[in-house]
């Protein structure tokens, strides 16, 4: 489990292998649902996740709220798989506001 | 089917401030539209963002005749008024949809045309653009304000969402009455209402007319059931049904045990199928029913973990945790937690507790998780599971859909205690398929009672960020149940003989076996199995090899044999999150096997 203060950028990235070799997926989706309970939908093929290099797919996420981030990634085309859910844990930040 | 909103000349709706285009998870413009017939030269607006910089909107329109094209459609701003191709027929209803995305400086504008609902729309048009957004006063429906172009037709189901639908969720937003991913404002547009539904209670504004109820209505497919029922026990019943929305089809009846009996249903608007019954037998009984959807509800049984035990902050049990992550899409998530409990106890219990949430005609799905007193107390794991299927056949037979929810680990546990509760998980994992409708491993993430994060000090009750968690678990596979999605996978295969022989046979369910078996040169099974209701498989013989290699996602059980009659058989499995049994079969002169994982993911801080 990750853990990142608020206001940290992270890339959210993910390797899809067929066999042991890194491949490239016709169809990718992330899922992350913030704190506050709202999902957010990223496709690959709206230019929204990145790809690169064969198989490795990435978006940058800046994380602007405390509490439990929630993503996967998932295939869907020719071959389908999911990382399952994963969780990235965002702190809340110890200063008061200027 | 209801009918849609007509627009006379000059008449446009609008809302105020809508978001960019340019916003980082994109956005979208759909609706519903249509135009009786068309003069030449004319433009017809439909959705538009306008901009207060030159009082020119991004839209599109229905363009009846330039000299570019005739009957086609118009793309303004930027760039201004470019015809976009495509071919329309007067008096026919469009689904129109814009897409934006902006990535790298770049914004790009997808446009989308459909006339069936449910459809996959046409895309006819691509365009992009580096100038960034600047921000639209007002999000119009039905007029180019200045410009005289206004509709002059009829609009239904018409929304903003803040993100950049797929062609899938387009093609699921056209065949429905109410918004199907979180719109920014929805307006259904049914009879001459045009408020917003969004939720967000934004203010539409009519402005150069009123709005009226249309004559036509868009082709969608409209909301379900509703039933209303009254039993009465004697001489009189009488029954009123008001449903809100208008039916395609109707059963009623009255049946009378004494004196007499009436009922009257009065029907607005549509449903698939609605259901009026009196029944008399006793003196009175009336009903007066307005019905609205039901929505489904979610009942959390079971031990301390349900009960939050520990927490001093409501908030952060599981059950409003859930009910965060569910939002609209559920009525209620109900919390029936029973400190130090056994699993004997809650059943004894359990017709009396979760009956009164049980209703007639609201799906229910229920988790539960009873085992760990139990197992504390030393009873048996066969007596635990006695229990556990005893009160998923209890709701099963009650209308309820059950998830199983396996145990956590707790660092105070005797050897003895985890062994049983290691062994009704396992059972739980096995049966779930049987006698219930899913399964939340919550061992995946609670294998560890020193992780502070999850475990309070106790090494056994989950902390709230912990019950956060359990909430996301339940979340993925409820959200599973009611999108009706099964569990099992569906497995088809090919085989391809370029030598001797090849075969390969496979039958997957809840249990997946993948088996290639060579005579000859070379047989090959590459098996893909994620969380996908279908996936293929291929062998290929022709060479002196046979292998299988199966790459899993969630799948319950899997086996995996390859046997080969020639030089070499192998098997490679690749895993993510599940029981795998292997079958091998060592054949001559060389056999391996090996385990790996299918897919990896981190979290890179930049």
């Amino acid at each position: 489990m990750s853990s990142f203060d608020v206001g940290d950028e992270v890339a959210l990235i993910c390797e899809f292998r067929v066999g042991v070799a890194l491949t490239s997926q016709s169809e990718v989706t992330l899922q992350v649902i913030r704190p506050s309970g709202v999902e957010s939908r990223y496709t690959f093929g709206l230019n929204q996740i990145t790809e690169s290099s064969p198989g490795v797919y990435r978006r940058n996420l800046v994380l602007d709220r405390p509490g439990r981030w929630l993503y996967r990634f998932t295939a869907t085309g020719s071959y389908r798989g999911t990382t399952g859910n994963v969780v990235v844990n965002v702190d809340p930040s110890p200063f008061s506001s200027v | 089917m209801a009918n849609g909103t007509t627009l006379p000349s000059g008449c446009y709706l609008s809302v105020a401030s809508p978001p960019s285009r340019d916003a980082d998870d994109g956005l979208t413009m759909f609706g519903w539209f249509y135009v009786p017939s068309y003069a030449s030269g004319e433009f017809y607006s439909t959705l538009l963002l306008n901009y207060a910089t030159n009082d020119v909107g991004e839209g599109f329109q229905f363009e009846a005749g330039s000299s570019t094209q005739s009957q086609g459609f118009v793309m303004c701003y930027p760039p201004n008024y470019s015809d976009i191709g495509g071919t329309y027929t007067n008096g026919t209803w469009y689904f129109l949809a814009e897409v934006f995305t902006r990535s790298g400086g770049v914004t790009t504008r997808r446009t989308y045309i459909s006339s069936t609902a449910g459809a996959t729309p046409t895309l006819i048009s691509t365009q992009t653009w580096t100038v960034a957004d600047a921000s639209p006063e007002y999000f119009d429906i039905g007029e180019a304000r200045t410009y005289s172009r206004s509709l002059r037709g009829s609009l239904q189901y018409v929304g903003l969402a803040p993100v950049a639908m797929s062609t899938s969720e387009l093609a699921t937003q056209s065949n429905s009455t109410t918004p199907t991913v979180s719109c920014w404002v929805f307006i259904a547009g049914e009879e001459g209402v045009y408020t917003d539904s969004s939720g967000n209670s934004r203010t539409v504004t009519a402005t150069g007319g009123t709005p009226t109820a249309a004559s036509v209505g868009a082709p969608v497919a409209q909301p379900v059931s509703s039933a209303v029922a009254a039993t009465a026990g004697a001489p009189v019943a009488t029954l009123t049904g008001t449903v809100a929305q208008p039916p395609v089809s109707v059963v009623t009846s009255a049946v009378a045990g004494g004196p007499s009996a009436a009922m009257t249903a009065v029907i607005g608007q549509p449903q698939i199928a609605v259901a009026v019954t009196a029944t008399a037998g006793a003196p009175v009984a009336s009903v007066v029913g307005d019905v609205a959807a039901i929505l489904p509800r979610i009942i959390l049984y079971g031990h301390s973990v349900i009960a939050g035990y520990g927490i001093s902050d409501p908030d952060l049990h599981i059950a409003p945790q859930l009910k965060t992550l569910l939002g609209s899409r559920v009525e209620q998530v109900v919390e029936l937690g029973y400190s130090g409990e056994t699993s004997a106890t809650l059943l004894a219990n359990f017709s009396s507790r979760v009956s009164p949430y049980v209703e007639s005609g609201r799906e229910t799905v229920l988790a539960f998780t009873i085992a760990f007193n139990s197992a504390h107390a030393g009873v048996s794991a066969v007596d635990i599971m006695f229990d556990i299927l005893n009160m998923a056949v209890l709701a099963a037979n009650a209308g309820v859909k059950v998830i199983f929810m396996t145990e956590t680990k707790a660092d105070a546990d005797s050897q003895a205690h985890e062994e049983t509760l290691l062994g009704v998980n396992g059972s739980m994992k096995s049966l779930w398929p049987t006698y219930a409708d899913g399964l939340v491993d919550t061992r995946l993430r609670f294998f560890d009672p020193t992780d502070t994060l999850l475990y309070q000090a106790d090494g056994a009750h989950p902390t709230g960020y912990g019950d956060g968690v359990l909430a996301g678990m339940l979340y993925f596979e409820i959200d599973r149940i009611l999108s009706g999605v099964s569990s099992e996978l569906t497995v088809s295969v090919g085989a391809t003989a370029g030598a001797p022989v090849a075969a390969a046979n496979v039958a997957v369910a809840l249990r997946s076996v993948a088996a290639a078996i060579a005579g000859g040169p070379r047989a090959a099974i590459l098996t893909t199995l994620g969380t996908p209701l279908a996936s293929s498989i291929e062998a290929t013989a022709g060479a002196p090899t046979a292998g299988a290699i199966a790459i899993l996602g969630e799948a319950r059980m899997v086996s995996v044999a390859a046997a080969a009659g020639a030089p070499i058989a192998s098997v490679l499995v690749e895993l993510v999150e599940q029981d795998t049994d292997l079958g091998f079969f060592p054949c001559t002169p060389t056999s391996y096997v090996e385990l790996t994982l299918t897919t990896k993911t981190r979290v890179v801080a930049l």
